[in-house]
């Protein structure tokens, strides 16, 4: 890859960053916010330990049977 | 949400302690595949890692600088036996899930030294290259695998669909039927 297309695509990546991360701290937000409304009483560490509850058991279950069988 | 720490500062704290670590990585998953232009959320960094124990010892105490960090048991990711470390970080009540998978396996060793430097506030942090994040979700093929597939080969940059298939035949690993017709066109 020549300096000129390394530049575009760095520049590139550091545009797709800054949104990326605008759009994933936007979702964690919503996320919070969703929690908070189901469960008013838990406070900030109890609600994002309840968000990364169910990301991790969504994760876990999301998975497809072993591909090398 | 209150005190949360920003996601960039997240990604770049981790990222900077893998490096002073010593550690070969590179990032790959949900922001891979922003950075490679398809701009999605993700709820978690992945990462591909060689990481042994020595290693993984500096690297947790240099994360203990910045976050507090739950323990968590390691697991097997299903589709492909690659053992997974799990960490889940801590910061201002903030919570955010590690995977790293070790790289165990050729494959991932490959997607370690292919990867390409994306420079960001003074670092420079190796990045799964296209192709091969393509190839590695192909590897894993769940709906959002696909998805991404599709979203990276339709978009701006040209992707080496010759490098996939050949990676993917040496693989001995079908192509998923959904993403044939846009990789074989």
């Amino acid at each position: 890859m020549g300096n000129n297309d390394n530049t575009i695509i760095q520049k590139m990546m550091q545009k797709n960053f800054n949104r990326f991360c605008e759009i994933t701290q936007s979702m964690f937000s919503m996320k919070h916010a969703f929690y908070k409304s189901l469960f008013p009483t838990l406070n900030d560490e109890e609600i994002w330990s309840k968000i990364t509850e169910d990301i991790l058991k969504r994760k876990d279950n999301n998975e497809r049977p072993n591909i090398n069988s | 949400m209150k005190d949360q720490t920003s996601i960039p500062e997240i990604v770049i704290a981790i990222s900077s302690c893998l490096i002073k670590s010593n550690i070969s990585f590179c990032i790959a998953g949900g922001i891979a595949v922003s950075l490679w232009g398809h701009v999605r959320a993700t709820e978690d960094i992945d990462i591909i890692a060689l990481l042994d124990e020595t290693n993984e010892t500096k690297f947790i105490s240099a994360l203990q600088n910045h976050f507090k960090i739950l323990p968590h048991k390691e697991k097997m990711l299903q589709s492909t036996f690659t053992p997974i470390k799990r960490y889940v970080i801590v910061h201002n009540s903030f919570h955010f899930v590690i995977d790293i998978l070790l790289a165990t396996n050729d494959i991932l060793k490959h997607c370690i030294q292919n990867s390409k430097l994306f420079s960001i506030k003074d670092i420079k942090i190796p990045v799964i290259n296209l192709e091969d994040l393509i190839v590695i979700k192909c590897v894993a093929g769940r709906y959002q695998d696909i998805a991404d597939i599709q979203a990276l080969v339709r978009g701006s940059i040209p992707v080496n669909k010759d490098y996939i298939v050949k990676q993917l035949e040496l693989l001995h690993i079908p192509m998923p039927e959904a993403v044939t017709p846009f990789i074989l066109q």
